[in-house]
């Protein structure tokens, strides 16, 4: 079979995907925050400007084109044309650097960030920032710490699972892959319906509903924990806005 | 549109980045084709572009990029659909921030057939409705999607039929639906 023997589409279907072509395409800050998380995620240094560059950048970055080893005039003259789109782009290259030092998964974080570099436009989350020039933040995690209520019938080898599995969790959020967050968190469930870390597990719910937008979820379930955990350690971090982080 | 091929690749940082700035638009919008719900968009994007990185020695630059691109957003896009979560969430996902944004009357038109395509590639199953947005959308060769998604020409070639007989009938469906014509 080849495309000769495939009728092609009638023109209102042709019309139609012709449509779909003029989809308005991302804002550059939604650009610009995916790719500062990837160049974490795989351990490439933020770029000069906070990790957006190009358009990312909202099209006045300068940045300076050095081509080295291992990347052709051909390879700088391709980004030279990208960047010409948005702006001058700036990438220095002189030797590909070690990649960072992943955060430890567990490890605290102490930072106070600037508010309201989250927009939320219901019912999906947008990362937006204003400032390239600022990172973005983690979402509220709290230090790992032995949990109050913990389920004794559950065997104890489970346990350090069960932390390796929330660690997964913070690490997602830690990263603002909230998809992957919430995959994990229900992984988590699956694999420990009688867990013993039920307190932090029910925290970093209400923790992500927050950090993706959903007040009224987040709320919900912010009472349901207060009701369940009246002297909780993790109370103080509970009200917390998305961007603020625990030490 | 054609799409570029890029001279070289290697894992450098230039090259990869050079890579995101051309074709972040491309995969976001594949994504979102092959059914990835907008709030969902960011992240599996995200996911598309670290395989990306750590698969990039395996890219072979004579080839174009983008079907191998296609390759990679199809393979994640149906991880992630695989997903019971995320397929109840293709259903109901509705959300497409930047698409609601009323103006004029063609931009409603737009907007409207825009929805109606979304619709009726939501009646496909994903290997279907993935020939017809390479194919139909992204103009992609049939014979560079054979060789980035590893199935046979005369396989897509019978999937691409089926899914233009598919797509056709249920924009028909929708539309009569909807009383549009």
């Amino acid at each position: 079979m080849s495309d000769r023997d495939t009728p092609p589409l009638p023109p209102d279907a042709a019309a139609a995907l012709d449509a779909d072509r003029r989809h308005p395409d991302p804002p550059d800050a939604v650009r610009a925050a995916v790719l500062a998380r990837v160049r974490r995620s795989v351990g490439l240094p933020p770029l000069p400007g906070g990790g957006g560059g190009g358009a990312a950048a909202g099209g006045g970055t300068v940045v300076a084109l050095k081509a080295a080893a291992g990347v052709s005039k051909t390879v700088v003259a391709a980004l030279a044309s990208v960047a010409a789109a948005a702006a001058v782009v700036t990438v220095v290259v002189a030797q590909r650097p070690a990649p960072a030092a992943p955060r430890p998964p567990s490890a605290p974080i102490a930072r106070a960030v600037a508010p309201a570099r989250r927009v939320v436009t219901a019912p999906s989350v947008v990362e937006a920032r204003p400032s390239p020039a600022v990172e973005p933040a983690p979402i509220a995690v709290a230090v790992a710490t032995a949990p109050r209520h913990l389920d004794a019938s559950a065997p104890r080898d489970d346990l350090s699972d069960e932390r390796a599995q929330l660690d997964d969790v913070r690490a997602a959020m830690r990263g603002e892959r909230y998809g992957e967050a919430e995959r994990a968190l229900r992984r988590y469930r699956e694999r420990f319906p009688r867990p013993r870390l039920a307190e932090e597990r029910d925290f970093l719910a209400v923790r992500l509903l927050t950090a993706r937008g959903d007040e009224a979820g987040a709320a919900r379930r912010r009472e349901r924990f207060r009701r369940r955990y009246p002297s909780s350690i993790y109370l103080d971090g509970l009200d917390a806005p998305a961007q603020t982080i625990s030490p | 549109m054609k799409p570029d091929r890029l001279p070289t690749a290697t894992t450098d940082d230039a090259a990869f980045t050079a890579i995101y700035e051309r074709e972040f638009t491309y995969v976001w919008h594949t994504l979102r084709r092959l059914g990835v719900p907008a709030r969902d968009l960011p992240d599996v994007t995200h996911d598309v572009f670290v395989t990306v990185f750590r698969r990039l020695s395996t890219y072979d630059p004579s080839r174009p990029l983008r079907p191998w691109l296609f390759g990679v957003a199809f393979r994640v896009a149906s991880d992630h659909r695989a997903l019971a979560r995320n397929a109840r969430e293709q259903v109901t996902d509705r959300a497409d921030p930047a698409d609601d944004v009323p103006g004029a009357d063609h931009l409603l038109h737009d907007h409207q057939e825009r929805q109606l395509v979304r619709d009726a590639l939501d009646a496909l199953d994903l290997d279907r409705r993935a020939v017809l947005v390479a194919h139909e959308i992204d103009e992609l060769p049939i014979a560079e999607m054979a060789r980035a998604l590893d199935v046979p020409p005369p396989t897509l070639y019978s999937r691409l039929r089926s899914a233009r007989e598919q797509f056709v009938a249920a924009l028909r469906r929708l539309r009569a639906s909807r009383g549009d014509r």
